[in-house]
C-alpha cells in the first residue's frame, strides 16, 4: 500500500511539473501529497495473474511493507511461502535463516519496477514522463492513474499500468503485450508502526 | 720526387674517402630514421603472441572478436538536461559518422524488436542453466511444482524477454540475465542507449574505426575527427560532458612513445659509432 502510494507520489509529481499539459496537474499534486503523508506502510495483498497460456490464473497472497526510500519486503504466504526485500536495483531472498540471498535474472521485471520507483522516490519525475505518458481521472478520494509507454520498444512489451487509490493505494494493475495481466489489490492499510529487526536488515534500515 | 708528393696526398684521400664514406652512412641512417614516414612499429601486444587456438578458423575468430571490441571508440555524453543531452549526441553522432573516419557511428539505434534479443537461444535454452538453477536442480530435495508456483507468482511483472509457454521455469530468463551485457545500465530511450544516474543523462555513441587501432594511418584521422566533433560540442552544448575509451586513446600516445624510443637509440647509436669511428 504503501508503495503504491510511493508509486503515485512519483508519477503524479511529473505529473505536476506538467501542469501546463495535464488539466488534471491539480488532483496530481493532491494525490502526491496524500500519498507522501505515509512514509512506511504495511497492507495485506492478493495478487492475480492471468497468462493465455494458462488455463487458470495464478492467485498468491501475503502481505506488504513499505519504506519509502528503502524499498519493499514482499511476502507471500499462499500458495507458497517467500519473502522477498525488493530495493533499488536489487531484489534479495530471506531464507530460513534470515539471511538475503540476491536473487539474479528471475526478478528482471520486478528490479526495473522497483528501481523506476527509487528514482521517483528519490525525486526522479522527469523519468516518469520520459517513460510514460500519463492520465490522471477522479479525484483525491478515489483516483485514477493510467501509464502508457512512450517509448515504443517499452510499449511492444508493457501496454500499461493502471494504478487506483484513495489516501493509500488500493490496486494494481499491469498489462503486458503478451496478454499476460497482473492485478494486485491491497487491504488493510495502514501505518507501519515499529519495524522488526529482521524487516529492518532485510530492508537495509540501521 | 713524384713518389714523395703521391705518399703526401695518400693520408688526405684517405681521409677524404673515409668523410664520404661516414657522412653516406649518417645520411642513409637519417634517412632510415626520419625520411620513410611513420615507422612500422606494431605496439599491438596481441598480435605478436603466437597463435593459441589450434583451429585456423577458431583463432580467426578469436581475432575478429578481439578486433570487433577493440576497433572502436566508445563515448559516453553526460549532462543534466536529459533533452539536450541527446540532441547533442545525436549531433555528435551525425558529425562523426560525417567526418568519413569510421565505417559506423551507432548514436541513434535502428529498429529492432527487444523480444527478438532472446531469439537465438529458445533453441538451445535445455542446455543453458544458471549456476543457481545448475546447482538446485541437483538438490535432491528440489520440488519443481513450488518452483514452478514461485516463478507463476513473481511479483508486479511476470517473465520479460521469454514466453511463458517457453521457457515455464524462467530458467532461459535467468541465463540470460547472468550474461554480462545484461547488467548493462544502458536502456534504449528515445531511440538513444541512455543511462541514468544521480540525476544525470548519459548516452552511449560507439564509433567503429576503418582499420586496427594500432595502426597509424587509421588513428590519425579518427582521433582528428573526434577532436574537430569535440570542439563543435563544446561551442554548441559548454556545460556537457564527453567521456571517452577504446584501444585507440591509449595505442596512439603507446605508438608516440615507441617512436620517440626508437629515434632517440638511433640518433645515440649513430653519434655513438661517430665518435668510435
Amino acid at each position: 500500500m504503501r508503495r503504491m502510494r510511493v508509486w503515485l507520489l512519483a508519477l503524479l509529481w511529473p505529473l505536476t511539473l506538467a501542469a501546463q499539459t495535464q488539466p488534471d496537474a491539480a488532483l496530481l499534486r493532491q494525490v502526491l501529497d496524500q500519498l507522501a503523508s505515509h512514509p512506511q506502510v504495511r497492507a495485506q495483498f492478493v495478487q492475480q495473474r492471468d497468462n493465455p497460456a494458462l488455463a487458470r490464473a495464478q492467485e498468491s497472497r501475503g502481505q506488504l511493507l513499505f519504506v519509502l526510500g528503502h524499498g519493499m519486503l514482499w511476502q507471500t504466504r499462499e500458495p507458497f511461502q517467500e519473502s522477498l526485500a525488493i530495493g533499488s536495483g536489487h531484489v534479495a531472498r530471506i531464507d530460513a535463516q534470515g539471511q538475503l540471498q540476491v536473487v539474479r535474472g528471475g526478478a528482471q521485471g520486478i528490479n526495473q519496477v522497483a528501481q523506476m520507483l527509487q528514482s521517483l522516490l528519490a525525486g526522479d519525475s522527469a523519468q516518469a514522463l520520459r517513460q510514460f505518458d500519463i492520465q490522471a481521472s477522479g479525484e483525491t478520494a478515489r483516483w485514477t492513474l493510467r501509464f502508457t509507454p512512450t517509448q515504443a520498444r517499452t510499449a511492444k512489451v508493457l501496454t500499461s499500468i493502471t494504478l487506483q487509490g484513495g489516501s493509500y493505494l488500493d490496486e494494481i494493475d499491469v498489462r503486458m503485450a503478451s496478454g499476460e495481466q497482473t492485478r494486485i489489490h491491497f487491504s488493510d492499510s495502514r501505518a507501519a508502526g515499529a519495524l522488526s529487526d529482521l524487516e529492518r536488515h532485510a530492508l537495509g534500515l540501521p | 720526387m713524384t713518389s714523395a708528393a703521391t705518399d703526401s696526398r695518400a693520408p688526405l684521400l684517405r681521409a677524404l674517402s673515409f668523410g664520404l664514406v661516414a657522412t653516406a652512412i649518417a645520411l642513409l641512417g637519417a634517412w632510415l630514421l626520419f625520411g620513410r614516414g611513420a615507422l612500422p612499429i606494431q605496439t599491438d601486444l596481441l598480435a605478436m603472441l603466437p597463435t593459441t587456438e589450434r583451429h585456423p578458423l577458431a583463432e580467426q575468430a578469436v581475432q575478429r572478436l578481439a578486433h570487433a571490441n577493440g576497433d572502436r571508440m566508445v563515448l559516453v555524453l553526460v549532462g543534466d538536461d536529459d533533452t539536450q543531452t541527446k540532441r547533442a549526441a545525436r549531433q555528435l553522432g551525425a558529425n562523426l559518422q560525417r567526418s568519413g573516419a569510421f565505417t559506423q557511428v551507432l548514436a541513434q539505434l535502428p529498429p529492432f524488436d527487444l523480444a527478438q534479443l532472446a531469439a537465438p537461444y529458445l533453441a538451445h535454452r535445455f542446455m543453458l542453466l544458471s549456476h543457481a538453477d545448475r546447482a538446485a536442480l541437483t538438490r535432491p530435495d528440489y520440488d519443481p511444482a513450488q518452483a514452478l508456483a514461485r516463478q507463476l507468482n513473481q511479483p508486479l511483472l511476470g517473465g520479460i524477454g521469454t514466453e511463458l509457454q517457453d521457457d515455464p521455469f524462467g530458467w532461459l530468463q535467468r541465463w540470460l540475465a547472468q550474461q554480462p551485457w545484461s547488467g548493462s545500465p544502458l536502456l534504449p530511450e528515445d531511440d538513444l542507449l541512455t543511462a541514468h544516474r544521480d540525476g544525470r543523462t548519459q548516452v552511449l555513441i560507439s564509433a567503429e574505426l576503418r582499420g586496427s587501432s594500432y595502426d597509424d594511418g587509421v588513428q590519425r584521422p579518427a582521433l582528428a575527427a573526434l577532436a574537430q566533433a569535440e570542439q563543435t560540442l563544446h561551442k554548441d552544448y559548454p556545460q556537457l560532458q564527453l567521456l571517452r575509451t577504446g584501444a585507440v586513446f591509449y595505442a596512439a600516445p603507446a605508438r608516440a612513445d615507441a617512436e620517440h624510443d626508437t629515434h632517440l637509440v638511433g640518433i645515440t647509436s649513430t653519434l655513438g659509432i661517430a665518435v668510435l669511428l
